[in-house]
């Protein structure tokens, strides 16, 4: 049939199985959302502030389920506002599909009015993209953008579309989605080498990122870990990908990690590396970081070997089948002494909230609200002190419920992050957990919120100051605090009424439970305002470049 | 592990903007281009790039597996300088006037060079063949004076009858 490039646009989309897109509207997209305005009873499209919340509603929508997420912005300044989330899912490896417009072919590359050359700007941080100058490549281009998003390592792709293709004529002709490309199966004499070290070493760790939760792999992860009895270790990127309830579990390892997993990773003879990369937040110091193992290296992307730490075996597929092989392969083993003695670094770490009129102590904000809520909540985070409280002393217990900017480190993700998970899930709970540093980011959508009436659960730890740079400036710069202290007289309570949001506010240890249960129960937007103490830190930490000898568990 | 010299075979959907895409990866991961020359092939569906590198072999292994993530690239060979076909295209114009001509137009014959165009004051000459070869030359028409130059960088094939299109 033939249709224009927008309704062509919108049918791949629905092909897709795509039925939620963010966006924001602007001249070069006056098509498609003409195209849209005529599909909103198929395709729902949520407007946000600015298009950085779609981008990141677009990312944080495919994180909590796993389908890729779609954002639109028009040409010009509306698509280099959604370069920060395109970078934040690139980092991360998140599916998104970013749709941008752009001036009519003959005006491209002519300085015209809202004219970017996009395509070279996301270049370093997409996956792929693409500028469709002929409407009769938009079908093909569309559909290949989506299975690049999914296929292998996920990420994201952008693709550029001209007004005039938009506008144009072309035969239109439906066809199933391609879905991923099939994954190579894991090579033969490579599974065979991980097996061989895996039954000759004594002291196995295993250590696992977010490929586990892309590939969908924790059933796995948890059978081998239990029939070869290996102590676990994630970095932030895998929260969620194993229980922390579980005797073997060691928590996160890095910077921000816990003693036992460090310990344990610099004193194991075997280190089984699972969908991870190395980052230096993981290995601040590459030689020094697990100096006496021998790495195993499974992922499914081949740039990742050797490129960080240099891998004795390394075995490209994909996690659930790789592991799934090994398990099926692999006798049952005991490690116990090598167990016994990596737990006992396990410590508990109390929350402060003895006294009830002191100011309330995070961990003991993030403790109460585990407790009232359901291991189904997706919790969001901005980037500070406030997310690796969370992702330290947080148990998030489910696959894809743990919303974070880990390799890119966007202050401001997470209010975008937490709208596309919600609209993911309407009947979910989801709490987003910042501070007030990363929330003045992009407070502005906070008006979404209000507009879908969304119930989503803001609370800002609210020191007053930029605390993770403020801590860094205590360590390491002798507490010159350069640019740490805003002095903003930001009323947070009033800011979300005027945004027709609830507001809320925690001052003291003794109201914590009650304001959390009752903004749980609010059933609509809510910001709580949570005044902590400018001085609490993020412990333990690795300084940067250093290794666990020189962890810094007191300051 | 020393650094070396390796270059880079690299067969690409001809797509515009591959060329940038490339170069974007190596000045994004400080990997180093001595030279890249980018063509069409036999097939207009694939374009070529050959790129020299120095690096050690970690680097081209790691630069192999992120050339092979580019969505438009094929294929990658790695090809050591001494093992394979390759050769570049020097165009060079050298001063020479009056009874100067003579040494240069000898020079140019010696190395099996060719005179392309004869100036008033100027003769340009062009030559291909492998780099030191090429480097020898230029070295010798320097005290004649060179007036200006250009190189295309090295273009090279596997020995034999393999060809990129084979499985390895």
């Amino acid at each position: 049939m033939m249709l224009n490039g927008s309704d062509v646009l919108v049918e791949c989309l629905l092909e897709q199985g795509v039925g939620t897109v963010f966006g924001y509207p602007g001249g070069a997209v006056l098509n498609i959302y003409d195209a849209l305005y005529k599909y909103r009873d198929r395709i729902c499209h949520v407007l946000t502030a600015h298009e950085q919340g779609a981008s990141h509603a677009a990312d944080g929508y495919a994180r909590a389920t796993g389908r890729v997420g779609v954002c639109i912005a028009t040409s010009g300044p509306g698509a280099t506002n959604l370069v920060t989330g395109i970078a934040t899912a690139y980092m991360d490896s998140i599916p998104i599909v970013a749709i941008t417009g752009n001036v009519s072919v003959p005006l491209l590359g002519r300085d015209s009015f809202q004219e970017v050359d996009i395509t070279g700007i996301t270049m370093p941080v997409t996956k792929h993209n693409f500028i469709v100058k002929d409407v009769n490549d938009l079908a093909p281009t569309v559909r290949e953008a989506f299975r690049i998003a999914q296929s292998g390592r996920p990420g994201p792709v952008l693709i550029d579309i001209p007004k005039d293709v938009t506008a144009a004529m072309t035969d239109y002709e439906p066809k199933p989605s391609l879905g991923a490309r099939e994954y190579q199966p894991p090579k033969e004499e490579r599974l065979v080498m991980a097996l061989e070290k895996m039954e000759s070493c004594s002291r196995p760790l295993i250590y696992f990122g977010g490929g586990i939760l892309s590939s969908g792999a924790q059933a796995k992860l948890l059978e081998m870990a239990e029939k070869l009895d290996i102590p676990v270790c994630s970095s932030m990127m895998g929260l969620g990908g194993f229980p922390p309830n579980h005797p073997l579990w060691l928590g996160m390892v890095g910077m921000h990690g816990t003693l036992a997993a460090n310990r344990a990773a610099h004193q194991c003879d075997l280190l089984l590396v699972l969908g991870a990369r190395f980052s230096d937040r993981v290995a601040g110091n590459r030689s020094g970081f697990s100096p006496n193992s021998e790495v195993v290296h499974i992922d499914v992307d081949h740039a990742e070997f050797d490129k960080n730490i240099t891998a004795a075996v390394r075995l490209a597929g994909d996690l659930k089948e790789v592991l799934a092989k090994l398990c099926e392969r692999s006798t049952k083993m005991n490690h116990t002494e090598w167990v016994k003695s990596v737990v006992s670094c396990k410590r508990k770490v109390l929350a402060n909230s003895n006294d009830k009129n002191a100011l309330p102590d995070p961990l003991y904000i993030l403790q109460t609200l585990r407790a009232l809520i359901d291991d189904d909540t997706i919790i969001a985070t901005d980037v500070g002190q406030h997310q690796m409280w969370t992702a330290q002393h947080f148990d998030i217990r489910k696959p894809r419920t743990f919303l974070t900017s880990g390799g890119l480190g966007t202050m401001g993700y997470g209010l975008g992050a937490a709208i596309g998970a919600q609209l993911a899930k309407p009947e979910g709970r989801v709490v987003l957990i910042s501070g007030d540093g990363s929330f003045h980011m992009n407070l502005n959508e906070l008006t979404t919120l209000a507009s879908y009436n969304l119930p989503i659960v803001v609370l800002v730890m609210n020191n007053s100051v930029l605390g993770m740079v403020r801590q860094w400036q205590k360590v390491f710069y002798d507490g010159r605090f350069s640019a740490t202290d805003p002095h903003r007289k930001t009323d947070l309570v009033k800011l979300a009424e005027a945004f027709g949001c609830k507001g809320m506010r925690i001052s003291k240890n003794g109201e914590v439970e009650e304001v959390l249960k009752s903004a749980i129960a609010a059933g609509e937007p809510v910001v709580v305002d949570c005044r902590i103490s400018p001085d609490a830190n993020v412990l333990p930490m690795i300084p940067p470049g250093g290794t666990v000898d020189e962890i810094i568990e007191n300051m | 592990m020393g650094d070396g010299k390796a270059i880079f075979s690299v067969l690409a959907i001809n797509h515009p903007g591959v060329l940038l895409r490339v170069s974007g990866l190596f000045s994004r991961r400080g990997f180093n281009i001595d030279s890249i020359v980018a063509s069409s092939t036999e097939k207009p569906a694939f374009s070529r790039l050959t790129i020299v590198v120095t690096g050690d072999e970690a680097t081209f292994t790691q630069l192999t597996r992120q050339l092979l993530k580019l969505e438009d690239i094929i294929k990658v060979e790695v090809l050591e300088p001494d093992e394979c076909s390759n050769s570049e295209l020097l165009l060079v114009k050298v001063h020479a006037a009056g009874a100067g001509r003579g040494p240069v137009i000898k020079m140019v014959q010696t190395y099996g060079a060719r005179v392309l165009d004869i100036g008033e004051s100027s003769i340009t000459v062009e030559m291909t063949g492998q780099t030191e070869e090429t480097d020898e030359f230029v070295e010798h028409l320097e005290r004649f004076g060179i007036l200006e130059m250009a190189r295309t960088g090295i273009n090279a094939l596997q020995r034999g009858d393999l060809t990129i299109h084979d499985e390895d």
